[in-house]
């Protein structure tokens, strides 16, 4: 009875050291998510067009390859198909961090080396009915503006003088579109489960250029140009599971589109010193044309332990439009901007599959995966710039059911040093809170 | 439970790497080449300033034993370089400690000016001739400017004098003494007497009053003087000729016009711009060789800029930078940097700029700018900016 007793605390502590953590993640990530002034240690491609696609669909999904289409888990919330979300017992929580650090190379320059650490994404969900209708809402980049490039020079500044004053012009950029997902996933049979989410992405991307001086008889300015958008868009999925497969064995495909959507866009100019910031020229109205997103995946389970997927994404960015100049996209014609593609699989070892009462150890998870992809944007429009990379991932067990903390890996890289360009090689690490917990249940009476 | 310490650690462990490793970066040159600016590279550019003397504000010459200008300078010059010059002093005084019951119970027999003539700027070696008038009504020296209008109809005396600093002895004759016999007794002196203002009417020079060791003396019986100090002063004068050399302009203590000077900033003229540091430059001649012998010229120690906003009333003063032999005037502050920036941008009102003496200077020196443009080393603004929206 007493060691009942202790149990029962050790659990509950453990539980809100747990939640604890997780409201930390998410009080010091969220911040740094959604400021556009943070972070500018990222990758130079993410300079151009609405930035760097970024996705994140769970822990589990990003240890995988990044897919999961087709993926179902009562352990995690899938966000990559809205359809996942009917596979829910328990009330979850989740969030997460990324740490990535990039080395970048190019022709005739020394290497680069930057880091930053940025928000994965949080989420909620939550069953209607166990593991039949479940919805959830989830805060996930989807695209990342992060890039800091230096450059030095210098200034004859009083010609009369012939004073030679170095300095340091610096390109900045920050900021993102984040997508916040209200979805709902409803098993219709024990064959098809459908889901429908609304996504709304907004965000900022900023530029900004910043001219320095070692020296107090100049005044440091900035020229920083934001623009701000938003929009509502909507997407629907559908898994299916293969009958007839042999006992044990299991075999479901997903599938999801996203609507084209055209977003209310406001692009300003500002000068900004240490003092003060003033507004250039008037703010400028316009549209930004999101594309269709469809999305295919498949998912086999030769045993309980073991998960393998395979996902294929397409996103049509040839038909982008904007009313204003972005790198890489003119207004008056010149588009760098083409379709893109994502191809990933993975697989996840779980050796205690099926057997609750399995030791810790036995518990852990154990993830792997790869990916491909074309961006759908290029500063060269010969050049398609394209990223390889190899994922993996523990999901360690807590002393509180349905918990795990998550840690993955992602080592890649991205782009060509050929036609003036760059090659990241970068190395992300993720650690990622699944808190799951049964909520709303009804106490019995009596 | 071994799994339990291997989760905290590594759980831990990956947390502190996280935020450790958060901010740590290395911002390289590497994608320069992706990178076009959204604005240009910087760049200088030498504007030509144009200075002009304008109706603006007059120099304030009005002061009290407190505050303000502490001399009256009167006279007229002919400069070699700055040509004619004139200048009415105005000052008034008050009764001193000394003026007492027993003073005032008798009649006052005699009176007289004692100035403390500090300044000197002209023609030594000629006699100034120099009349003193009664002025008719009050005045005010508080923050009073040189284009002030003081009215002074009566004559009271005319006397020469070598215009050489020292005492100046001026004795007011009787009749005068005997008309405001009434006025050195009252108890309301300063209601009833409002001064003297002097105008030269021959000579070469301009000289100066200095506000202490002034005043007007008066007896009652022989042996019983008592001491009106100098309580206020000010120096008018009128606008004048331009210099004798067009390639000069000449900056001028105690003068009734303004120097404004224009730097063709906006966006209109310039384009839009991050300034980054501003140098106004303004190229002094010496003038050596160019005066006679016995033509003192005393030299200015400081000059001002300010800005004036188009309201033509609202001004900032920016820096004051000092006179020195051998180099140009050189302006250059964060300040005047941020005033061209927000011109730049039409956020400030900014109409101009006005070149001033600093009040502490109180007298009629000047300094002969070089006109013209940048090139033969006129009035410039050297401007280091990034050009936006290019």
């Amino acid at each position: 009875m007493i060691t009942s007793t202790l149990n029962v605390h050790f659990h509950k502590g453990m539980r809100i050291i747990t939640v604890g953590l997780l409201a930390l993640v998410t009080l010091v990530g969220l911040p740094k998510a959604t400021s556009a002034q943070s972070q500018n240690d990222g990758s130079i491609y993410s300079r151009f067009g609405l930035g760097e696609r970024v996705s994140f669909y769970s822990s589990k999904s990003q240890a995988m390859g990044g897919g999961g289409y087709a993926l179902s888990s009562s352990q995690y919330a899938n966000f990559a198909n809205p359809a996942s979300l009917s596979d829910q017992f328990l009330t979850r929580f989740a969030g997460g961090f990324t740490y990535q650090s990039i080395n970048a190379q190019a022709d005739g320059q020394p290497q680069g080396t930057l880091a930053s650490g940025t928000l994965s994404g949080v989420s909620l969900s939550f069953p209607l009915r166990a593991n039949r209708t479940g919805m959830g809402l989830s805060l996930t980049p989807y695209t990342s503006v992060s890039y800091r490039v230096d450059t030095e020079s210098s200034v004859v500044s009083d010609p009369e003088g012939g004073v030679s004053i170095p300095l340091i012009t610096s390109f900045k950029g920050n900021g993102g579109l984040y997508r916040f997902s209200t979805g709902i996933g409803h098993r219709l049979t024990d064959a098809l489960t459908v889901g429908a989410s609304s996504e709304l992405i907004f965000g900022i991307l900023e530029e900004n250029q910043q001219t320095l001086f070692n020296d107090l008889s100049f005044v440091d300015r900035s020229v920083s140009k934001a623009t701000r958008m938003h929009g509502l868009t909507a997407k629907a999925g559908f898994k299916f599971v293969v009958p007839g497969m042999p006992d044990g064995k299991g075999l479901v495909i997903g599938g999801t589109i996203r609507l084209p959507k055209m977003m209310t866009a406001t692009r300003s100019q500002a000068l900004v010193d240490k003092l003060d910031r003033d507004t250039l020229g008037t703010v400028i109205k316009g549209d930004i044309k999101l594309p269709l997103e469809l999305g295919f995946g498949v998912a086999f389970q030769p045993d309980p332990r073991w998960t393998l997927i395979a996902d294929v994404s397409f996103e049509g960015w040839s038909e982008f439009e904007s009313d204003f100049d972005l790198p890489g996209y003119s207004t008056s014609g010149t588009s760098n901007v083409s379709n893109g593609t994502r191809i990933s699989a993975g697989a996840e070892y779980w050796p205690a599959a099926r057997r609750p009462f399995a030791p810790w150890s036995s518990k852990i998870a154990y993830r792997i995966g790869f990916y491909t992809d074309q961006s759908y944007i290029s500063p060269n429009v010969d050049e398609n710039i394209g990223s390889i990379g190899i994922t993996g991932g523990l999901s360690l067990p807590s002393l509180v059911p349905g918990t795990t903390i998550d840690m993955n890996i992602d080592v890649g890289r991205r782009g060509t040093t050929s036609n003036g360009l760059v090659r990241d090689r970068y190395i992300r690490f993720g650690l990622n809170i699944n808190f799951g917990e049964r909520w709303f249940e009804r106490l019995p009476l009596g | 439970m071994p799994g339990k310490s291997l989760l905290r650690s590594s759980f831990l462990g990956l947390i502190a790497i996280v935020f450790l490793l958060a901010g740590c970066d290395d911002p390289s040159t590497v994608g320069m080449g992706l990178v076009e600016s959204q604005a240009g590279d910087p760049e200088v550019s030498t504007l030509s300033a144009t200075l002009s003397n304008s109706d603006g504000l007059a120099d304030m010459t009005g002061g009290t034993q407190q505050s303000g200008a502490f001399r009256a300078l009167f006279g007229q010059v002919d400069d070699p370089v700055a040509g004619p010059f004139s200048m009415t002093g105005v000052m008034d005084f008050v009764p001193g400690s000394d003026v007492d019951t027993a003073f005032k119970v008798t009649s006052v027999e005699f009176a007289e000016l004692l100035l403390n003539l500090d300044y000197v700027y002209g023609d030594t070696t000629l006699d100034l001739t120099l009349n003193v008038y009664e002025v008719d009504q009050a005045w005010d020296a508080v923050n009073a400017r040189a284009d002030t209008f003081i009215v002074a109809r009566s004559l009271v005396t005319t006397v020469t004098f070598t215009p050489e600093p020292g005492m100046i002895r001026i004795e007011l004759p009787t009749e005068w003494v005997n008309d405001h016999d009434a006025d050195l007794r009252s108890d309301s002196f300063a209601d009833e007497f409002h001064g003297f203002s002097f105008q030269v009417s021959d000579g070469n020079a301009i000289g100066g009053i200095h506000l202490s060791s002034s005043e007007l003396r008066a007896s009652s019986v022989p042996g019983d003087t008592v001491g009106f100090p100098l309580s206020k002063v000010l120096s008018t004068s009128s606008l004048q000729d331009g210099p004798q050399n067009s390639d000069l302009f000449v900056l001028r203590d105690g003068a009734a016009e303004a120097a404004s000077l224009n730097i063709p900033i906006d966006p209109d003229l310039f384009g839009q711009a991050a300034i980054h540091r501003s140098i106004l430059r303004l190229d002094v001649d010496d003038l050596t060789g160019l005066y006679p012998v016995g033509f003192n010229r005393p030299g200015l120690a400081e000059v001002g800029l300010r800005a004036v906003a188009e309201d033509n009333e609202t001004r900032l003063d920016v820096l004051e930078v000092a006179v020195t032999e051998d180099g140009p005037l050189s302006f250059e502050s964060d300040a005047l940097a941020n005033i061209l920036q927000s011109a730049n941008l039409g956020n400030s009102g900014l109409d101009r700029f006005e070149l001033y003496i600093p009040n502490e200077s109180s007298t009629v020196d000047f300094v002969a700018i070089r006109s013209g443009t940048p090139q033969n080393m006129g009035p410039r603004a050297i401007i280091t900016f990034t050009p936006l929206n290019r």
